[in-house]
């Protein structure tokens, strides 16, 4: 399925849906709890988890201000054992590279395991177009592939789908009769994937973290997926946002530390998988060909901005599972790959559309992401950021007006008085309904009680 | 594009300030600091690092003879239903295939991904106590796919190799990285995935299980 | 000694109970409330829908009068507005080139305790209040100002007051300013996330230390006919304290 950004729709829309669909919230609140949970109980086992998430944030924000430097360091270092490297400054770039690639090595099929920034530059749908049948092998992805719906979760894609829906799901494609005991499906799963792992030409896989001081690219997974995508294909190509990199081994270790805790709450990965370039003479598997694309797509539009600390987002999630407006709206509230605090942020600054910017009102500004985040990015101020930007550049005349009339009013006393009396007088006598409309969905207005004002009890010195 | 074109066009965007954040000011932290553990590392690493390979689904034996070995790779094979083996070139696994063969049970060296082998046989370059993760180098093993195609992977371990945290392997990396490898995989367990109802599954695409022989050395 | 009071704008529309009720009981704690006529409101509301200049105005009338009124103390019944004060001003003034009263602003924001704060300094006797209260706790108090225990020793304080363990206590409400009305389907489900687990509290009162919130909550209890009454904990102290007199 395309993974564009969904148009035409509004956020009110898409989140009233959801809603609506009791079960999927009930999923998303469990998920997101039970996963929240067990971060917390992993973070515990750090004694110095605050020290570790400061450093992080210094060292992710010291290693973005040093880009330039970093990205020639590792790509040196990429070539000097044998990896070729692609600079794609856009979706079209990178997913022309990768085709390409894979035109050249005659490739047919194709064997992914699970990168946001592929999902984010539409490569399957590019490859496809190109005659290379491309399989996403991470079980979730594999299931929504399938089923050709959007992820609803960035860890945990199919999430939404029960284990009903995928026996289902499954037995149209097998003609099978599968029972929905998730073992079974999961043994299906395995046996088709293999096939394919066996069978592709070209395995596709993202990176967790480049390590610069080496050209090594580290990938975190646990269902083995990723290793297979990465050892059997003749061909390997990652795919890595530009930023996704680390200066040395020190900082990577910091970093693993700390992703596997707040995104499952595990203390390591099952597989963290190192890869230093093609095959050795000594070894009798691991592709032939190794290739690194090196992906902007809007990502250099952040840097010396108030939102370059986006920039040291590591696709954790654990914002995602403490967001009070993601737990009601799900992935498909967002419009988009990215959701929760993160794709908040993110869409509106990869995409230049009405639906992405529409995405700095899904939040409450709670800043319960901002205390998730492992690397301590500002997420409520990125999204204040983000209506800045708006008000400025887009807001109507009319909205501008208000404002200015309210500033005008409150920034005198004469007037704040008055005016609060006005709305304290209006919300005692005019009915419910007319009083402000979208309020009344769902609550009723407050009731002011009869008697002065504070400031008029208070001048008048009453006890 | 090409390299210099991209980096500049990085440089340039950079030329400008960064609006600092007054609300949020990032800390000023000086170098990365080591990992600090709530939990004391108390007690024998072996046997630490038995409990946390277990903790994370790995079965974990000790081995003091060879006679050890082959019977646990036969226990293996009645525990799965067949032994068909193939041994990695890593060190451990010397001599293995001739104790085997006394055994009655074939090994061969693992060649290629379509082997039909049920048990991938492995050495190890080290362990590490606080997760109970192998680590396993291709240069070492002279493949990727001996600890990853056969659904039971089988891991012989020295004592010796254990070391207590992954920080211990991933700050000392220019010791790990030695012979060259072209891919090293830290495996702690058997493949997992909760894609399904968030409920946590094992034997996803990985091997379905792995079993660790520690040896005394 | 003498608290600058500011009494919020949500105070000096719809609620105003709860000023007279704060400074009732900072009364009764032997200080004396000062409330300048010049101060407004901090400037959160436009803040928070992105209009700087806006909400610069506003906040610079109402620096101004804090600083005119040279306090000691300056005391703020809302975490919300004590967390624009104390966290956004610099940066919100810095926004629109005001650096002067962005430093001032700096200067002020160690003399800023938000209501349940400033109790936590005070020795507190008395009071009965027999009921079996949840506690909200709003987002801004609990993570910009770290504010989390001192407001449960307050009720604690109260002969006869029990604070229900409620499952949802520190999920945010839904309120989040204009988010309540440009997304008011995401808004009520929030609130009711929360409010289901308060049912099965068994609490007969809920209370909070920001009227924006229990204005929010309020409303959806009122809609849902829940049998549960809503109030600033300034209110409860007030009525717990009007009990021994």
């Amino acid at each position: 399925m395309t993974h564009d950004l969904l148009t035409g729709t509004k956020l009110r829309t898409r989140a009233a849906a959801a809603i609506d669909n009791e079960r999927l919230g009930s999923v998303l609140r469990e998920f997101t709890d039970s996963i929240n949970a067990r971060r917390l109980v992993a973070e515990r086992d750090i004694a110095n988890h605050q020290e570790l998430k400061d450093a992080a944030r210094a060292l992710r924000s010291g290693m973005i201000s040093r880009l330039p430097d970093v990205l020639s360091r590792f790509a040196d270092e990429l070539e000097a054992r044998g990896v070729s490297v692609y600079w794609a400054t856009d979706a079209q770039e990178a997913c022309a590279y990768v085709t390409e690639v894979a035109t050249r090595s005659n490739a047919r099929l194709g064997v992914k395991s699970k990168s946001m920034v592929t999902e984010e530059i539409g490569l399957n749908e590019h490859l496809q177009a190109a005659g290379v049948e491309v399989v996403e092998t991470d079980l979730g992805e594999y299931i929504v592939q399938l089923a050709d719906e959007m992820p609803s979760h960035i860890l945990a894609p199919a999430i939404h789908m029960d284990r009903r829906d995928i026996a289902a799901l499954f037995n149209r494609i097998s003609g099978g009769d599968l029972s929905d005991v998730p073992a079974e499906l999961i043994a299906f799963a395995r046996g088709r994937l293999r096939e394919k792992f066996l069978q592709a030409d070209l395995g596709i896989s993202g990176c967790n973290f480049g390590v610069a001081e080496t050209g090594t690219l580290v990938l975190v997974t646990n269902e083995g997926n990723g290793r297979l995508v990465t050892s059997i294909p003749k061909v390997h190509v990652a795919i890595m946002g530009m930023e996704r990199l680390v200066e040395t081994w020190d900082q990577l270790d910091l970093m693993m530390t700390l992703l596997t805790r707040a995104s499952t709450g595990q203390d390591i990965s099952v597989y963290v998988n190192h890869l230093a370039g093609p095959r050795r003479a000594n070894e009798v598997d691991g592709p032939e060909e190794m290739h690194v694309v090196i992906v902007d797509n809007g990502r250099s539009n952040l840097l010396a901005t108030e939102f370059q600390e986006m920039l040291n987002c590591i696709r954790c999630g654990a914002c995602i599972n403490v967001c009070p407006v993601y737990r009601h709206i799900g992935g498909s509230g967002y419009g988009w790959i990215y959701s929760g605090p993160m794709g908040a942020v993110l869409t509106p600054l990869l995409n230049a559309s009405e639906e992405a910017g529409e995405l700095r009102e899904a939040s409450s500004l709670c800043g319960a992401c901002h205390h998730a985040c492992p690397v301590g990015i500002p997420l409520q101020d990125l999204l204040l950021g983000l209506r800045r930007h708006r008000a400025q550049e887009k807001a109507g005349r009319s909205e501008k007006a208000t404002w200015a009339a309210w500033a005008s009013a409150w920034s005198h006393p004469s007037t704040y008085r008055a005016s609060t009396k006005t709305a304290s007088v209006l919300a005692r006598i005019v009915p419910d309904r007319v009083k402000v409309p979208r309020w009344g969905v769902g609550r009723d207005a407050p009731q002011p009680p009869p008697g002065p004002s504070f400031r008029v009890w208070l001048k008048k010195g009453e006890r | 594009m090409e390299r210099q074109a991209f980096l500049d066009g990085l440089r340039r965007s950079l030329a400008d300030e960064m609006p600092p954040n007054a609300a949020h000011p990032p800390p000023a932290v000086i170098g990365v600091p080591s990992i600090a553990y709530a939990s004391a590392a108390e007690g024998d690493v072996t046997n630490r690092f038995q409990e946390a390979a277990e903790a994370h689904g790995s079965v974990v034996r000790r081995v003091s003879r060879p006679a050890d070995l082959t019977d646990l790779i036969a226990e293996i094979g009645s525990t799965y239903g067949s032994t068909i083996a193939v041994l990695s070139s890593d060190q451990e696994t010397e001599g293995l295939r001739e104790l085997l063969a006394e055994r009655g049970i074939a090994a061969g060296h693992y060649l290629d991904p379509s082997t039909p082998a049920t048990l991938g046989i492995t050495g190890a370059l080290a362990g590490i106590a606080r997760t109970g993760s192998l680590v396993v180098s291709s240069a070492r093993a002279g493949s990727r796919g001996a600890s990853l195609i056969p659904p039971v992977h089988l891991c012989i371990l020295r004592a010796s190799a254990i070391v207590d945290a992954p920080s211990d392997v991933w700050r000392r990396w220019d010791v790990f990285l030695e012979g060259d490898p072209s891919q090293i995989v830290f495996v702690t367990g058997p493949s997992k995935s909760g894609d399904i109802e968030g409920v946590l599954a094992t034997g996803v695409h990985g091997p379905v299980a792995v079993w660790i022989a520690i040896t005394e050395e | 000694m003498r608290v600058t009071l500011v009494p919020t704008c949500v105070v000096d529309t719809v609620a105003p109970e709860v000023g007279v009720a704060v400074t009732r009981v900072l009364r009764r704690l032997g200080h004396e409330v000062s409330v300048p006529d010049e101060v407004t409101c901090c400037g959160q509301p436009a803040w928070n829908a992105g209009f700087a200049d806006a909400a610069a105005k506003v906040a610079g009338q109402t620096l101004d009068a804090l600083m005119q009124d040279d306090p000691e103390v300056v005391c703020v019944p809302a975490g919300s507005c004590a967390t624009m004060m104390r966290v956004y001003w610099p940066q919100l003034f810095e926004s629109v080139g005001d650096s002067p009263s962005a430093s001032r602003a700096r200067a002020l924001a160690e003399r800023v305790k938000e209501f349940s704060e400033f109790l936590s300094r005070e020795s507190l006797h008395g009071g009965r209040y027999e009921k079996k209260v949840a506690y909200h706790h709003s987002c801004h108090m609990l993570r910009e100002l770290h504010l989390e225990k001192e407001p449960i020793a307050a009720l604690r304080s109260l002969k006869g007051c029990q604070v229900a363990n409620w499952e949802d206590d520190k999920r945010c409400c839904g309120f989040g300013g204009l988010f309540s009305l440009k997304q008011p389907e995401i808004s009520v489900a929030m609130a009711d996330e929360k409010l289901d687990s308060l049912e099965e509290s068994e609490a007969e009162e809920l209370v909070g230390c920001d009227a924006s919130c229990l204005l929010q909550l309020e409303g959806r209890v009122t809609r849902r006919g829940m049998r549960i009454s809503v109030r600033h904990l300034a209110e409860v102290l007030d009525e717990a304290y009007s009990r021994d007199a």
